[in-house]
Formats: structure tokens, sequence, C-alpha cells
């Protein structure tokens, strides 16, 4: 039996405005999504990417998130409450200034997702260079005993994933 | 030739996502590069079926004095200018960060400290895509009251060839301490719809 299993790739082809693994097995006790992606926002380096669990984001007041990172010269920690869970480095076009093949990176896990007695916290890595040259470690929280059934990911201000923008999710299983 | 694991009576599956390709360890006192090299033969270490790879290490170098070197990665054998890298590092007492134009990848341990090795994990990622190469590495090392370093680094390859080799090294030349050991994971994508 395998430990890991990766559940679903989703490889954009073509820019898409949010990425969304749904009917997520319930045979796994954490999972993992793995990211190498960009934003087309224009007037920034820099977008957010923000995650909503089972639809409840639109609007909800039910997340939080901060994070601790090393940016240029820059070491910061900061954190917020919101209506979407934002992690906050994933690079952006900047309407072509960030070079093409530029991509950034997060590691996002999941842990006990189906557990319905526990809020849900996630902890990311993210690494992003180029002019927005940034790495990070991040946590959020969804702040409802809800097992996980939907992963919806998309930008704070994007609108678009860019082509060749890549997510797999992974279930990790304990026995 | 046997077929790989996720091929089983010559139907695609989907089986274990992450896939152990080698370990490397470390004996004697020459050994001053590390190497991963994709054997390009459709097993499992062949790179070009992995979506990510994934190297986990515990690492010192040969060094009588000071508390830390430096360990510094090279993808292709490309000497060149083609890296960046941004960093955040705790030293025990402050945190910094800094970023600029190298292969850096994390601190490694002296022999001047008896048996203290570092952790190490480096992530890369869409290794086979047309965009660069992006890399997370994270180093643990705590010389027990002398030379505490913790390490976050982003770095990118600014290449858009597929990665089929990784070097791990020193970059003064200084040898890596017997028993210093480096694994490396290939990590697959779902395969079936």
């Amino acid at each position: 039996m395998a430990v890991i299993e990766a559940i679903e790739t989703v490889y954009l082809e073509a820019d898409a405005t949010s990425v969304t693994f749904s009917s997520i097995p319930t045979t796994y006790e954490h999972l993992q999504i793995r990211m190498h992606l960009k934003s087309d926002r224009s007037s920034s380096s820099v977008d957010g990417l923000q995650i909503d669990f089972n639809d409840d984001g639109h609007p909800s007041t039910a997340y939080s998130y901060h994070w601790m990172r090393g940016s240029s010269t820059t070491a910061s920690a900061g954190g917020l409450a919101s209506g979407r869970l934002r992690l906050q480095n994933m690079i952006a076009a900047q309407g072509g200034v960030t070079d093409a093949a530029n991509f950034s990176t997060v590691i996002l896990d999941i842990l006990d997702y189906r557990n319905a007695n526990k809020n849900t916290t996630v902890m990311a890595l993210m690494g992003s260079t180029g002019n927005w040259s940034t790495v990070s470690f991040e946590s959020g929280l969804w702040d409802n005993t809800d097992a996980v059934t939907k992963i919806l990911l998309d930008q704070v201000n994007g609108p678009n994933f860019m082509r060749g923008s890549e997510f797999t999710l992974y279930g990790l299983k304990s026995s | 030739m046997a077929d790989p694991a996720y091929i089983v009576d010559g139907v695609l599956t989907d089986g274990e996502a992450w896939v152990p390709i080698a370990t490397i360890d470390v004996t004697g006192t020459s050994t001053t590069t590390i190497t991963f090299t994709s054997t390009d033969d459709g097993q499992v270490g062949d790179f070009s079926q992995y979506m990510d790879l994934f190297m986990v290490g515990y690492a010192s170098g040969i060094y009588g004095f000071d508390t830390s070197l430096y360990l510094r990665y090279q993808l292709n054998n490309d000497t060149g200018s083609n890296y960046v890298y941004q960093d955040l590092d705790g030293d025990g007492s402050n945190a910094t960060a800094s970023t600029g134009s190298s292969n850096n990848f994390g601190w490694l341990p002296t022999s001047n400290a008896t048996n203290v090795f570092a952790a190490y994990t480096g992530q890369f990622f869409d290794i086979n895509s047309g965009k660069y190469k992006s890399v997370i590495a994270q180093t643990a090392m705590d010389g027990n009251g002398a030379g505490n370093r913790v390490r976050l680094l982003a770095s990118t390859w600014k290449s858009q060839a597929p990665i089929t080799e990784i070097d791990f090294y020193e970059p003064n030349g200084f040898a890596f301490v017997a028993g210093s050991k480096f694994s490396l994971f290939g990590i697959l994508p779902r395969m079936v719809a």
C-alpha cells in the first residue's frame, strides 16, 4: 500500500481564474499541495495566494493567517484576520517585468483534514526570486471544524494563474 | 529491462508517489562533491519521469577551524552566473535576510565540532518543464553553543532545461566528513485520470 499518493495534478495549459480540488477522498490522514505557479497581476510583482475550504469564502470571517519571511535584506513577521486565507508570497507577472519563465513555489500541508472536531490549520513554505524576492514560512487557520472536502485556490488580485502553473494534491497515509 | 513500479502488467497505475532514487553515504576523507545523475533509462533513477525532486541530507565538512562552512548546489554542471537566491537566517539571537546571485544552499558545520552534522531538505520543482527551476531549502545546524544556524532559502536556476544532474559541494573545496549522508527522492504527479 502506498504511503503517499498523487490524488490529482492540474497543469494549466491556459490562464485560469482558479483551481479547485473537489471530491477529496477520505482515505488519507493528511494532504499536501505542491505548487509551481504565477499570478498575472499586472500592477505588481507579487500577489497573494487565496485558499477557501468547502466554499466558505464569499464572504467569511473564518480565516486568519500569519507569516515570517525574508524579503531582500529584511526579516519580518506579520499576520491578519480576513475573510479569506491569504498566503503572502506568490510571484506575479507585473506586465512582463517578471521573466516569463520565472515561477514561485508553494508547499502547503493540510493536516488531519477529515477530522470533524478540529479547526483546520495549514502550514506553507513559499519561495520567490526576481523583482519580488522572498522566502517565507506561513500559517493559516480556518476557524471551522468541518472536514475539508473541497479546496479552492485563487489570487488576491490576479485575476488569473498563468499558463504553466502546476498544482498537485497528495494524500498521506499513516497506516 | 524491468518496468517502473507504476507500470503493472503493461498498465499505467498510480502507486507510491515518492520514489527513493539513491542514497550517498560518505566514507573516507576525500569526497568533495555529492552527485546525483539521471540514469535516463526509464527506471527509478531516470529524472525525466518526476514532477519534483526532494533531497534529504545530513552533513559536515572537514575543517579544523571556525564553526561553519557553506553548502552550495549546482544543476547540470552549470558553473555560470545563472543562480539567484533569497534566504532567511536565524543564528540563535537574530533573524536576518539576504539576497544575491549565487548558488547558495545552506550552512555546513565543520569537523572542529566533533560529530556535529547539519540537517537539510531541498525541494526542486517541476524539473522537466520549460520554466526556470525553483528550489526551496532548509538548513538546521546546532553547534552545541557555537555555530547555531537555521535557514530558509529560495533559489532559482535561470535555465529552462530539464534537470539531469544535481551536485552539492563546499565552495572552498573542503571534503565532507565520513558519515555525511544525502538521499534523493523523486515525486511523481498524478498519472491516471
